[in-house]
């Protein structure tokens, strides 16, 4: 087979010398640069990666070996401390190294390398396969976008690629605050007195720094000052380095059939940020995995081509996903501040979601005996942070877990009045005798007086009694007639209604937990999407929140226990509630004396996009949690007792519900 | 884990009276349940008569649709036909429901594929108030009407599934992308505050007899995806290791039903699958 390999980064030209070496094939490498012309610093290999490596080709990986420079720790440098995490072995090679030796190897395996030389679109047809391994921006994607359909999605925190000339003892990473905000370092030696150092901040940093106007000089001199104690008199080197925004690639497709087939490598088909490991590992399994393919279907390209989009696909989707979940984190680590050294620590290598509290206590279980003794205020503890006790409004807690077999019991919600019950079938607080450690107090204001939901939610009965309440006259469904506005007189006598359920839970209940969530009364209120009253219960956040904040106050002022409030802290939804009212929210619920939040999402309104997956409120409550200090429940496909200790240990929530 | 069989009501060149044998045969091997495909501009038998038929013939087995494309029909009517179905097969009928892979299928049928999922879901939401009110007849045998599933796994899809279905159909793939998908309909579920647990349903395609056969009817029927065609090919569960393995790792992965596609029309199929698959 005649192929055409367009770009002779890791990708193309590892690619190259496993199909050379696994068949019949004749392999052209385009490379638009001069031979030697490469940027960039160092490349990361986990040790997964390298033994994948080793497997297709010994006497490469032994070369790669010898230039590889390893690592078993991560090192935490934040405001004067240091913080080592054992048990975190990664390599890192020469970018110039790495394609010198890929270079050496695919021409001795007989490829023919030709630089500085464009592919020419009309010379495919002499060819059975184009392979487009020509980076991020890719020509060749480029010409057939909307085929492959990429999607961009530009990160917003800021970055610079820098080197450093000392070679550092393991990965590092730097928490640097300046007049300016929070500025940090990614570094990792790569050979000998050298090692990459990525230095990120958030764009009203990097503003408020003066870098949007700075050159090269200058920004390298403000790196040079803001980390000058940790450089240790070590020098930084530039590259034509300038501030970048991070740019993770999605294409719908990979492969472009036709008579001679064309199919994405590499960065040219996705990237992933580079905060959990280097684009250059995800390039060089793509090759892998192509390579296989070919090998295995010499007579069948469109086979070989689909099986390898097929295995490569769902691999590069996870990691992405872990990137995004990591590069979220580093864009809002600078909340971080007040978490203790070692809750720092976990919270940063479980960011990703694909690490564990079991996973780290097998890594380096000192540092988790630190983070679970910091969940207490302790030195150590035996108690893994979900079944440490909890001290909340008063009450002692023996454990921070909501549900399941080992958490609290909770009740179902329980309808303060009659027309507030979602169907018939709900129970009402004033009949409810079941026990329950947490009781929900709810009103389902414009979803009330459904069809029983076993049958399916939000379906009103043929003949409506009654009109539902809400914050405005909307429909919640195709189906349903609007709701009515609520009076002045109505709200007052609702939260008299919330009070004294409350009060007859005394002595019954733990704890209460009202519920302004999913598009109920109280929701209806806070969410801009259903709240549209022009009175002094509506408009600004003030105003909304003026009804919940009644009930809290009717609830807290009979109620003595610890008392949760639940809302929605996003909608999923254009035009929902942000983040930062989000925020206000807490902290306005907490001034009211409410002792924790749970954080929900959607439902305000019937149609919206939510993520479904485990733990998906994580990030936002933790958010919600280290910006405003306010105690945080959050719940949301959390299953296991493992799932909770990470969140806890790791400061994201104060307490976690559990899924069954 | 239950397991079904595909009719082969979607494989051109069949013998008009192969749909009614093979359901006849199907329940005598066994088999749970018999499931239909729907593909308008394809050599296919619609699914609801398909089923009609295989109604006639058996007694025990179940009816289902894997899936119905709801958008291309009438609320109302797919409502009675269901209905009608359901109570002509004594209840034995379970309804998925999508909105179709192809968009041909929406131009044949000369109806508007916009807002497709919008429209299904309210689809479900009418059909089981037609059910439950039984303003337009007739009345179903099963208590509020036949189970509905739905497919899919994007924010809406599972909202829709959670809110107004009874389980979720998964349309193909290794256990491990069944088990991802089940558990954000389990997640789905639960966060929307529906009691009980979601169906878990799922479905592949096997061809014993003529493996060859098999892979070109594949190649043909998805020959719109282009190389996923290759892909759909090369996972049809072509010996009994293959199925048996399937199976194990679908069960374990917490399907319900899994319900096997045949590729060929050759009736001699149902018992070649029912040895492996219901031993």
């Amino acid at each position: 087979m005649r192929i055409a390999v367009v770009g002779a980064g890791p990708a193309g030209l590892y690619l190259s010398l496993l199909v050379c070496q696994g068949g019949d094939n004749a392999v052209t490498v385009f490379e638009r640069n001069p031979e030697g012309a490469t940027y960039g610093w160092g490349v990361v290999f986990s040790e997964g990666t390298l033994t994948e490596l080793e497997g297709a080709d010994q006497r490469l990986s032994r070369r790669f070996d010898q230039a590889l420079i390893r690592w078993s720790t991560i090192r935490i440098h934040r405001a004067g401390s240091e913080t080592i995490v054992a048990g975190q072995p990664f390599a890192a090679i020469s970018r110039r190294t790495l394609l010198g030796l890929l270079a050496k190897a695919a021409t001795d395996a007989g490829v023919e390398i030709v630089y500085s030389t464009e592919f020419a679109s009309g010379s495919a047809e002499s060819y059975d396969l184009v392979v487009a391994a020509d980076g991020v921006n890719s020509a060749w994607r480029q010409t057939f976008a909307s085929h492959f359909g990429p999607e961009e999605w530009i990160h917003p925190t800021r970055y610079i690629w820098l080197g450093l000339g000392r070679a550092l003892p393991g990965f590092t990473f730097a928490f640097q605050p300046t007049g300016h905000g929070l500025f940090w370092v990614h570094a990792y030696p790569y050979e000998a007195g050298m090692s990459t150092f990525i230095v990120e901040t958030t764009e009203e940093s990097w503003r408020r720094a003066g870098l949007d106007q700075a050159d090269e000089k200058a920004s390298i001199a403000f790196c040079h000052e803001t980390f000058a104690v940790f450089l240790d008199g070590a020098e930084l080197r530039s590259n034509r380095s300038t501030w970048l925004q991070f740019v993770t690639l999605r294409n719908r497709r990979w492969i472009r059939e036709g008579t001679t087939p064309l199919v994405l490598l590499g960065d040219a088909a996705h990237t992933a940020h580079f905060s959990i490991g280097s684009g250059t590992k995800l390039a060089m399994e793509d090759a892998l995995a192509l390579a296989e393919a070919l090998n295995l279907h010499p007579g069948n390209l469109a086979v070989a081509l689909s099986n390898y989009e097929a295995v490569r696909r769902p691999a590069v989707e996870r990691f992405q996903e872990a990137a995004l979940a990591s590069a979220d984190y580093f864009a809002h680590v600078a909340d971080l501040k007040q978490l203790p050294d070692a809750t720092f620590a976990f919270n940063l290598v479980t960011r990703s979601g694909r690490v564990n509290h079991l996973d780290v206590q097998r890594q380096d279980p000192r540092l988790v005996q630190a983070a679970n003794g910091a969940v207490i205020g302790a030195k150590e503890t035996p108690l893994p942070p979900a079944l440490a006790p909890l001290s909340l409004g008063g009450e002692s807690f023996a454990s921070r877990l909501v549900g399941g077999a080992l958490g609290m019991t909770i009740s179902p919600p329980l309808a303060v009045r009659v027309d507030g019950r979602r169907s018939s079938d709900d129970p009402l607080s004033g009949a409810y005798s079941d026990a329950a450690d947490v009781v929900v107090l709810s009103h389902a204001g414009p979803r009330a007086g459904s069809r029983p939901a076993v049958d399916g939610l939000d379906r009103p009965p043929l003949h409506q009694e009654q009109l539902p309440l809400a914050a405005s006259p909307i429909a919640y469904t195709r189906s349903h007639i609007p709701s009515r506005e609520a009076s002045e007189g109505e709200l007052a006598e609702i939260a008299e209604c919330f009070g004294n359920a409350a009060k007859q839970w005394n002595d019954r209940a733990r704890m209460l937990l009202l519920d302004g969530a999913s598009g109920n009364l109280l929701g209806s209120f806070i969410s801009p999407l259903t709240n549209r009253r022009s009175d002094r219960y509506g408009g600004s956040l003030e105003g909304r929140l003026r009804f919940p904040l009644q009930v809290v106050g009717a609830a807290r002022s009979v109620w003595e226990g610890p008392l949760g409030f639940r809302f929605s802290a996003t909608d999923f939804h254009a035009g929902g509630i942000t983040e930062e009212d989000a925020s206000a929210v807490a902290t306005a619920l907490a001034t009211a004396g409410v002792d924790v939040v749970e954080v929900g999402g959607g439902g305000a309104v019937a149609e919206y996009d939510p993520p479904f997956r485990a733990g998906y409120l994580v990030p936002l409550a933790a958010r919600i949690r280290n910006r405003t200090g306010v105690p945080v429940l959050v719940g949301g496909g959390i299953t296991t007792l493992d799932q909770a200790n990470t969140i806890i240990g790791a400061g994201r929530a104060d307490l976690v519900r559990m899924s069954n | 884990m239950r397991v079904g069989i595909g009719l082969p009501s979607a494989i051109p060149a069949r013998a008009s009276n192969l749909v009614v044998k093979w359901a006849e045969r199907a329940e005598a091997a066994g088999f749970s349940s018999l499931g239909v495909l729907d593909r308008v501009n394809y050599d296919a038998y619609e699914p609801l008569v398909s089923l009609a038929a295989a109604a006639a013939i058996t007694e025990q087995i179940r009816l289902v649709t894997m899936v119905v494309i709801g958008p291309l029909h009438n609320a109302v009517l797919l409502a009675r036909q269901a209905a009608s179905l359901d109570a002509l097969s004594g209840g034995r009928l379970t309804l998925g429901l999508g909105l179709g892979a192809r968009l041909d299928d929406y131009e044949h049928a000369e109806i508007d594929h916009r807002g497709r999922g919008g429209r299904l879901t309210e689809q479900l939401a009418r059909m089981r108030d037609h059910w439950e009110d039984g303003q337009v007849g007739p009345r179903p045998v099963t208590p509020g009407g036949p189970d509905l599933l739905v497919g899919g796994s994007s924010g809406p899809s599972l909202l829709r599934l959670a809110r107004l279905a009874d389980g979720y159909v998964h349309g193909g793939g290794p256990a491990r992308s069944f088990a991802a998908a089940a558990s954000k309909a389990k997640i789905a579920w639960e966060e929307v505050g529906r009691p009980g647990k979601p169906q878990l349903w799922a479905q592949a395609y096997f061809g014993l007899g003529d493996p060859a056969a098999g892979r070109s009817y594949l190649l043909d029927y998805y020959a719109f995806t282009g190389t996923f065609a290759e892909r759909i090919a090369e996972e049809n569960l072509e010996t009994p290791e293959r199925i048996a393995s399937f199976i194990r790792s679908y069960e374990e992965a917490g399907c319900e039903e899994l319900v096997l596609l045949p590729t060929t029309a050759d009736i001699n199929e149902v018992d070649r699958l029912a040895a492996v698959a219901l031993r």
